[in-house]
C-alpha cells in the first residue's frame, strides 16, 4: 500500500503481524484451495475470536467497522503470512445482505452464527438456463398451507454453488411468479440446507477441487418467515447491496495473494534461469497491485461517505490483475509451471499450476468480465444498447 | 481522497479546468503542431496569475504551498485541455529553485510572476570535462535552466542562461510539434555558474523536484486520456453504419469499457502516488504513477485513433492530437522511472 500510515494504522499494522505470526496455521500455509472445513474453520474461528474476521461489518453488528486503509493492511499482512482462504458467501454475501435488508430475528438468528463460522453459507442463484441472465430463472416456489402455517414449497435445481456441498445455508432466488418481466416474481429466501428433499453433488473443477456443487429441490419445505423482504419482490433484495458485494469481489485481497506466489517463486527460481525481462516485468506488477489497492481505496473510501461506487470497473481490474500476475508466475516457474505437484520455496510448498488455474473462476464468477464490460459501456459510458429502438 | 481533502480539492480542479480550458484546448495544440511556440508571454503571465507554477512553493517564499495532491489536480486539468505551456516541468523547477542558495531567488521570482519560466536537466559529464544533458523537453524557450550533475556529496546543481558563452542548445522536434534541447555545457562555463543547491541535501531536494514532474506528467497523462476517451465516446454515439451508432456493437462497447478501466484506475494510482510525496515512498510512488500513466495514455489514445476509423488517422481530427502527445510527455520519464521501479 502507498499510503502514508498513520501511527495508529502502523500499530495495527504490526498487532496484525505479530499475531499471524503465532497463530496463522502452519500447515494450511500458502494453500490455493479453501482448506475443507474440518481443516479450515479452526483458523476461521482463531479470527474471529480476535475480532478480525468481519473488517467491512459495522461494529454494531459485530464486526470490526475497519477503515479502508485497515482492511487493505489486514489483506497485506494475510497474504504475506500465506493464510489460506475461508467461505466468504456469509461474510461478504447474505451477511451485510442482512444487516441492509433483514429483518430483527433474522439478524440475530443469522448473524453471529456467520460471525463465529457455525454456519457456512452457500448462494442459489444460478441455474442450467440461467447464468448470465439471472432473470430468467426457473426455480419454483409456492406458498402453501402447512400445519405449522404457511410455508414456501420449492423445486428445481441450482448449479455452480460454492460450497454447496458443505454450506448448513442456502440463500436463494426462487420463483414464485411468472406474471409481469423476468425481475417481477422472484423471491429472496434462506433455506436450511438440512431440510428434507435437498440432494447436492459436488462438482470437481478445472484446478482439481470440488469447489462448488449442484443442489436439487424437490419439495423442499420453507418457512415463510425465511423470506427477506417481500414475496414476488426478491430480485430488489438480492441488487439492494451489489455495489458492496462487487468492491468486496474487487478487494485486492487475491491480486497480494497472487504477487506473494511471484515473490516467492522468483526467489526460489534459480537466478540465472530467469530472464533480466521477466525481473523487469515482475517490477512492473508491482505497479498492477499498487495501482488496485488505490483503486479500491478510493472506491471504498467513497462508499464509507454513502457514495455508490463504479464497481463493475474495480471487479474487472482485480481480475485482471489477477490474471497478469498469474501468467507472469507461470513464466517464472519455467518447465515446472506444468507439474500438478508442488514445487519448493524455502521451507513452503507451493502448487505450481492450481492458483493459475483455480483464478479462471474470477472472470466468470459474480458476473463474468464480459457482463461488467456490458454494464461500464451502456450504464456507465452511456454508449447505445444493441437492439434498442432509436 | 478522504473527506477533507476531497472538497478543496474539488475547487481548484473546477477553477484550474476553465483556466486550462481558455488557454489550452484542441485548437491551440494545433498551432502548436504546426510550429506555433508552446510558450508566449501573454497566456504564461495570466497562468502564473494564478499560482500555478508555484503551487508546490512555501508561501513564506511566494508559492501556493497547496500540496502535491493539488499539483496533480491542476496538472491533470492542464491534460485534459491538452495545455502547451510548460505547466509540470515549471512546477517542478519552481519547487526546487525554493530550496535552492540566494542564487536561485531571481529566477524563483520570474517564475512565480510569469516573467519567464525554467527548466531542470539532468547533466552528464564527458571525459572532456563537457557536460551534456538530452532531450530537455520545453527547454527552448526557458530563459533560465537549472541543470544538475554528480553524487552525494559532489553534487550540485547550477543556473546556467541560454545564449551565454559555453552553452550550446540543440533544438529537436517532438512529434507534437513541442520542443526537445540538447544542452551541451562547457567546463569552464559550469564551474562559474552560480550554484544554488549543492551536497546531499541538494541532491534530495533535486529528487523531490523530479518526482513532482514525474507526478505533474502522470497527472497531466489521466487528464488528457480521459478528454481522449470523452471524444471517442461521441463518435461512436453519432457515428452511423450499418443502420445503427457503431457505440451498439459489443465489440467496440468492451473495448471502450477497457478503456474507462485503465483510465479511472491510473487516476486512482496518480492521486494515491501524490500522497505519498514528503515520505519514503515518494520515489518509487511517482515513478509507479508516471510509468502506469504513460503505457496507459499510449493504450487509450492509440484506441482513440482507432475508433474513429480513416477520420482519426487524417492530421485534420483531434484525435492524432492526443496520441501525439501522449508520445511526447509518455517518453519524458521512461528510463528514470524503469530505474526507480526496480529499486523497491
Amino acid at each position: 500500500m502507498l499510503r502514508p500510515e498513520s501511527a495508529a494504522d502502523a500499530a495495527f499494522r504490526s498487532e496484525v503481524r505479530d499475531w499471524l505470526a503465532t497463530h496463522a496455521p502452519g500447515a494450511l500455509r500458502h494453500r490455493t484451495f479453501r482448506p475443507l472445513p474440518v481443516e479450515g474453520m479452526p483458523w476461521y474461528r482463531a479470527l474471529s475470536q480476535r475480532g478480525w474476521i468481519a473488517p467491512h461489518w459495522p461494529r454494531t453488528h459485530g464486526g470490526m467497522g475497519a477503515s479502508a486503509v485497515q482492511q487493505v493492511i489486514l489483506m497485506e499482512e494475510m497474504a504475506r503470512a500465506g493464510t489460506p482462504d475461508f467461505p466468504t458467501q456469509g461474510l461478504n454475501h447474505i451477511g451485510p445482505l442482512l444487516i441492509a435488508r433483514g429483518t430483527p430475528a433474522q439478524q440475530q438468528r443469522h448473524l453471529p452464527a456467520i460471525l463465529s463460522g457455525d454456519t457456512i453459507w452457500c448462494q442459489g442463484y444460478s441455474e442450467p438456463g440461467s447464468g448470465s441472465d439471472l432473470s430468467s430463472l426457473r426455480t419454483r416456489a409456492e406458498v402453501r398451507g402447512g400445519p405449522d402455517g404457511d410455508r414456501l414449497v420449492i423445486n428445481g435445481h441450482k448449479i455452480w454453488t460454492t460450497w454447496g456441498h458443505h454450506a448448513d445455508w442456502m440463500f436463494a432466488l426462487v420463483r414464485t411468479s411468472t406474471a409481469g418481466k423476468p425481475q417481477h416474481g422472484i423471491t429472496f429466501v434462506l433455506i436450511d440446507m438440512k431440510t428434507p428433499g435437498i440432494r447436492r453433488r459436488p462438482i470437481r473443477t478445472i484446478a482439481g477441487d470440488d469447489e462448488f456443487a449442484e443442489v436439487f429441490f424437490d419439495d423442499v419445505a420453507v418457512p415463510l418467515d425465511n423470506v427477506v423482504g417481500e414475496i414476488d419482490k426478491g430480485w430488489q433484495v438480492a441488487t439492494a447491496v451489489l455495489s458492496e458485494e462487487r468492491l468486496r469481489i474487487g478487494s485486492p485481497a487475491q491480486a497480494l495473494r497472487a504477487l506473494e506466489r511471484l515473490r516467492m517463486m522468483l526467489r526460489a527460481a534459480p537466478a540465472e534461469r530467469v530472464a533480466h525481462s521477466v525481473r523487469e516485468t515482475a517490477a512492473l506488477a508491482e505497479v498492477e497491485v499498487e495501482t488496485l489497492i488505490a483503486a479500491y481505496l478510493e472506491a471504498a473510501e467513497a462508499a464509507e461517505q454513502g457514495i455508490a461506487a463504479d464497481s463493475s470497473y474495480l471487479k474487472l481490474l482485480a481480475t485482471d490483475t489477477v490474471h497478469q500476475l498469474l501468467d507472469l508466475v507461470q513464466r517464472v516457474a519455467g518447465p515446472a509451471a506444468a507439474l500438478r505437484e508442488p514445487v519448493r520455496s524455502g521451507e513452503d510448498l507451493l502448487d505450481a499450476t492450481e492458483m493459475f488455474l483455480q483464478a479462471r473462476r474470477l472472470g466468470i464468477y459474480g458476473g463474468s468480465s464480459d457482463v461488467q464490460r456490458n454494464i461500464i459501456a451502456t450504464r456507465v459510458l452511456g454508449l447505445p444498447v444493441a437492439g434498442a429502438k432509436p | 481522497m478522504n473527506a477533507e481533502q476531497s472538497a478543496p480539492l474539488r475547487m481548484i480542479a473546477e477553477s484550474a479546468a476553465n483556466a486550462a480550458a481558455s488557454w489550452g484546448g484542441p485548437a491551440r495544440a494545433r498551432e502548436v503542431h504546426e510550429g506555433g511556440p508552446t510558450w508566449e508571454p501573454a497566456s504564461w503571465k495570466a497562468i502564473a496569475e494564478l499560482g500555478w507554477p508555484a503551487i508546490e512553493v512555501p508561501e513564506s517564499a511566494g508559492g501556493l504551498q497547496l500540496g502535491a495532491p493539488a499539483l496533480c489536480v491542476v496538472a491533470e486539468e492542464a491534460g485534459r485541455a491538452l495545455l502547451m505551456s510548460p505547466l509540470t516541468t515549471s512546477m517542478a523547477a519552481a519547487a526546487v529553485l525554493a530550496e535552492g542558495s540566494e542564487a536561485a531567488a531571481q529566477a524563483l521570482q520570474a517564475l512565480i510572476e510569469g516573467a519567464a519560466h525554467v527548466v531542470l536537466a539532468d547533466a552528464a559529464e564527458a571525459a572532456s570535462g563537457a557536460l551534456t544533458a538530452q532531450l530537455v523537453p520545453d527547454g527552448d524557450t526557458a530563459a533560465q535552466w537549472l541543470v544538475a550533475c554528480g553524487r552525494g556529496p559532489d553534487f550540485s546543481a547550477r543556473l546556467l542562461v541560454p545564449g551565454a558563452p559555453g552553452v550550446a542548445l540543440t533544438v529537436r522536434h517532438a512529434v507534437d510539434g513541442s520542443r526537445l534541447v540538447d544542452l551541451h555545457l562547457g567546463r569552464a562555463t559550469w564551474a562559474d555558474a552560480p550554484r544554488v543547491l549543492s551536497g546531499s541535501a541538494g541532491e534530495a531536494a533535486w529528487r523531490h523536484g523530479r518526482h513532482l514532474a514525474w507526478l505533474g506528467d502522470a497527472a497531466y497523462l489521466c487528464g488528457l486520456m480521459d478528454a481522449a476517451l470523452a471524444l471517442a465516446l461521441d463518435y461512436l454515439r453519432l457515428r452511423r453504419q450499418f443502420g445503427v451508432p457503431i457505440g451498439s456493437f459489443q465489440a467496440l462497447q468492451h473495448r471502450a469499457a477497457a478503456c474507462h478501466v485503465d483510465v479511472t484506475a491510473t487516476r486512482a494510482l496518480v492521486h494515491e502516488a501524490a500522497r505519498t510525496a514528503g515520505t519514503s515512498k515518494e520515489g518509487w510512488a511517482a515513478a509507479a504513477a508516471v510509468h502506469r500513466a504513460g503505457a496507459a495514455a499510449l493504450r487509450g489514445t492509440k484506441e482513440v485513433v482507432q475508433f474513429h476509423g480513416a477520420i482519426g488517422f487524417a492530421d485534420e481530427h483531434d484525435a492524432g492530437l492526443y496520441l501525439r502527445r501522449a508520445m511526447t510527455i509518455g517518453a519524458r520519464h521512461t528510463y528514470a522511472a524503469l530505474v526507480a521501479l526496480q529499486s523497491r
